[in-house]
């Protein structure tokens, strides 16, 4: 999209301005006129390529008269090629050399025209005595003057195809950019998209290999000495980390908790599933209900979390050896790694560059992309070792990177429950306690949301999480096991009228700053209707005092209990 | 638009203006940009799109998906890349018919889009660019296949997420380094919406950034925020759009992967008599 930056003019400016350009457009309509009563009269010749040259250098945007100008150019080769054969390839190059001379004249003034960058790209396919070095060269003088114009870096690539130059040459080539420029994103990426291709024909797709990384992590770290404000090598330097080794993620479907109590499965996949997938996988009786649960879409057709209300049920495909209904089951490895809680096996092949930017943050306190690319750095080789470290660097950057700082609070989040689930109390681990128990409290600990325990959705039925920083109940739902709630302290401010849970025998909002009463009464009516027992504890909140609408729309309910002030 | 008799299959659609039904020549044919355009306008303008000869459209469509699962804009030989993409499968989750689309194809264009920064670009070997990565996702979205890993995985999609709220200086910019712009507090911004993770970028300056993008006396948003800058309708529209995505009181709100305000959405939804579309 591009729009043209008007000049301010007086009256008197304006008038010759209006004179000049009406000059203009007639010499354009009078040009134009001709060219199309040419194509009309099917008349391909010299004269008809000088008239839309002239047009062109111009305007080269106008793709209609690139487009006649080639279906003259292919005729006049038909025509060398039947009248002079033995003098076509000479004829044809000159002919072809020109197309060069009018595109190089229109991308001298206008390098981003995609017409002309096509049109010069065409002209060089075709031509018999091609001089691809002149065109290398011509993109890297364009390149060193605006080194992200993605069209010549495209007719680069073009051009190095129909060379064939090889992998080594390019590198070379991109080599040369990086070290003339540091922040040159477009070279760093180049190079990347080249490592890749190299690794995908060696048969080993996204795998960068020890020895490349740690020879361009060297070139990462000079370029950030250099320029550590300069996103480019942090980013690509980010890359190189990801893809030393063949990707661990488990690609495999799994099931990462499930329960089955008094006829309700609750099953938690590890990656979304359609109602027709669950029935493969899960029997369930012929009046079962199925319920996908969503936070994001209350009529989802997926979803990882499923509730199923039946009599009888078995799982299709045994998860442990012998047990198709386990009554609970918590996959312990992919839960451990989706928490952090697993330092993977030992690769020091960052442990050079985690040093390096260790030194620069000695001079440079406030680097986000320092802090950021080290923390990023830590949690993919040491999560658990380093866990302090990396809660540091995520609240400094909290302050320093604003703008990402819902971001890195999320990052925090999970890495404080993961610290919270391997804690040890009375000889276990929280994390083994929730699976034997379905219990888990993590009080006092600035936790803004409880969303990432999902992969647990499967057997958590008591959560505590007092004095934190939870402003909404919402994510709630995705737990329907739970019977107990405990969420005094956080800054509540509503009860959500989206708000599900199946299972509630005991919710506190005590001491928050509860005060929509609506959305409370809201919530009370749902529990009224399903005939279940609830004591709601309010005690210390707005509503407590006015709690008088509350206890009316509960008054004739024996199972349901209000508490709006402490016992 | 060119409808079916006569008019050669792949040529089918609307095109940018024109009132002939059968194409002049050659060059004279249906755009799949266009169409999604058209098809869009029509329904704001309360039409039910029932006298669209939409047979003629979903068979252009498939004529017009390439071995390597990009789609042609014009047919063979004409623009292709991610932008269509998304038009094409924009245009089937109008007509809630998904067949002429190849996915075994589709998806390895569009994996082969992703960038080693985490983005998603025009094609392959292209940088990652907000726009792109828009069309992708919002693809995605729009035919259920975002969330279930048959496309892109869920580490894929986070380190995705990771890439755009990095491109936030104060606006957002559409490819690293660049200066803000505001059309991409739309592309970045509802590609984060259909994430459901836009809550990770700080919204309070993006909304600072358009402002400072109004024309004083004229109105209409620019497209960057400079002294002799004009507005523009492309950038006014989509500073409205990243607007409303920020639930900008006044405004209707936004489907942020149809582009589309949600009223006109939930009458699509009782054309095609469709009750569960899937964010």
């Amino acid at each position: 999209m591009h729009f043209v930056k008007k000049q301010p003019t007086t009256e008197e400016e304006k008038a010759v301005k209006a004179k000049e350009r009406a000059v203009k457009l007639k010499a354009f309509i009078t040009l134009r006129d001709r060219i199309f009563e040419n194509r009309e009269a099917d008349k391909k010749d010299e004269e008809q390529l000088q008239q839309i040259a002239t047009v062109l250098a111009k305007n080269p945007d106008i793709y209609t008269f690139w487009n006649i100008r080639r279906e003259v150019l292919i005729y006049l080769e038909a025509k060398i090629n039947k009248e002079c054969p033995e003098q076509s390839v000479d004829k044809i190059s000159r002919l072809l050399d020109d197309e060069l001379g009018l595109t190089r004249l229109c991308l001298e003034s206008n390098p981003k025209s995609y017409s002309a960058w096509h049109h010069r790209g065409w002209a060089l396919a075709r031509h018999p005595k091609p001089n691809f070095e002149a065109d290398l060269k011509l993109c890297e003088k364009a390149l060193q003057m605006d080194c992200r114009n993605f069209h010549c870096w495209d007719h680069r690539r073009y051009v190095a195809s129909l060379v064939k130059l090889s992998m080594d040459e390019e590198l070379e080539f991109s080599n040369r950019m990086i070290s003339q420029n540091f922040s040159n994103f477009s070279a760093w990426h180049y190079r990347g998209t080249l490592f890749l291709r190299k690794a995908a024909m060696l048969g080993k797709a996204n795998e960068l290999g020890v020895e490349l990384v740690k020879n361009e992590l060297k070139k990462v770290t000079n370029a950030f000495y250099t320029d550590p404000a300069d996103q480019s090598a942090w980013i690509y330097g980010q890359f190189l980390a990801a893809h030393i080794e063949p990707s661990s993620q488990r690609n495999t479907e799994e099931i990462l908790s499930m329960s089955f109590k008094n006829g309700v499965a609750t099953i938690v996949f590890n990656r979304a599933q359609t109602l027709e997938a669950m029935k493969s996988r899960v029997f369930a009786d012929e009046n079962a209900t199925w319920e996908p649960i969503s936070t994001i879409n209350s009529r989802c057709t997926s979803a990882k979390i499923w509730r199923i209300k039946t009599s009888s049920f078995r799982l299709n495909k045994p998860i442990t050896e012998t047990n198709l209904i386990p009554n609970s089951f918590v996959n312990r490895a992919s839960v451990e790694d989706y928490f952090y809680m697993r330092e993977p096996t030992e690769i020091d092949t960052l442990n050079e560059s985690i040093e390096h930017i260790q030194e620069l943050l000695k001079e440079e306190k406030e680097s986000v992309w320092g802090l950021l690319t080290l923390t990023f750095y830590l949690l993919r080789t040491k999560p658990v070792k380093c866990r302090d470290l990396i809660l540091k660097n995520l609240d400094a950057l909290c302050h320093l990177d604003q703008n990402r700082k819902n971001a890195y609070l999320a990052i925090m989040n999970r890495i404080l429950i993961s610290a919270k689930l391997e804690e040890i109390d009375e000889g276990k681990s929280r994390f083994d306690n929730l699976i034997e128990t379905g219990s888990f409290s993590i009080r006092d600990a600035k936790i803004i949301s409880i969303e990432c325990l999902w992969p647990l959705a499967g057997v958590l039925t008591d959560l505590d999480v007092s004095s934190n920083k939870l402003k909404t109940l919402e994510s709630f739902s995705l737990f329907p096991l739970l019977t107990h709630i405990t969420a005094t302290g956080n800054p509540i401010l509503s009860i959500s009228n989206r708000l599900n849970l199946p299972s509630i025998e005991f919710l506190s909002v005590a001491q928050t700053p509860l005060y929509d009463l609506e959305s409370v009464k809201r919530f009370l009516g749902k529990i009224v209707k399903t005939k279940k027992k609830l004591r709601l504890l309010f005690a210390e909140t707005p509503l407590s005092d006015q709690s008088k609408e509350l206890f009316e729309v509960v008054k004739d309910e024996e199972n349901i209990r209000l508490i709006p002030y402490w016992l | 638009m060119f409808y079916d008799s006569g008019c050669p299959p792949d040529a089918c659609g609307f095109k940018g203006s024109g009132g002939n039904t059968q194409p002049i020549n050659g060059y004279d044919r249906a755009n799949l940009a266009q169409t999604y355009s058209a098809l869009l306008s029509l329904l704001i303008l309360d039409d039910d799109i029932s006298r669209v000869d939409r047979k003629a459209i979903l068979e252009a469509i498939r004529l017009s998906q390439r071995e390597n699962g990009c789609f042609w804009s014009q047919g063979n030989g004409s623009e292709s890349d991610m932008r269509f993409v998304f038009c094409a499968v924009a245009v089937c989750h109008i007509f809630n018919d998904f067949s002429p689309i190849n996915w075994k194809t589709l998806r390895s264009f569009i994996r082969s889009s992703m960038t080693y920064d985490g983005g998603i670009g025009q094609g392959e070997n292209a940088e990652a660019h907000g726009g792109s990565t828009f069309c992708a996702i919002a693809a995605l979205s729009l035919s259920g296949r975002l969330w279930d890993e048959s496309i892109l995985t869920q580490a894929e999609l986070t380190r995705l997420i990771k890439w755009a709220i990095l491109k936030q200086e104060i606006g957002f910019h559409g490819r690293t380094g660049k200066p803000d712009d505001t059309c991409y507090a739309f592309w970045i911004g509802a590609t984060l919406k259909i994430l459901n993770a836009y809550h990770l970028c700080a919204s309070s300056s993006v909304r600072q950034f358009l402002l400072s993008t109004q024309h004083n006396h004229m109105g209409g948003f620019s497209k960057l925020c400079e002294d002799g800058a004009y507005p523009d309708m492309l950038h006014t529209y989509f500073s409205l759009a990243a607007l409303s995505l920020q639930g900008e009181p006044t405004l209707r709100s936004l489907h942020p992967a149809l582009n589309i305000s949600e009223r006109v959405y939930g009458k699509l939804g009782r054309i095609s008599q469709v009750d569960s579309l899937v964010l």
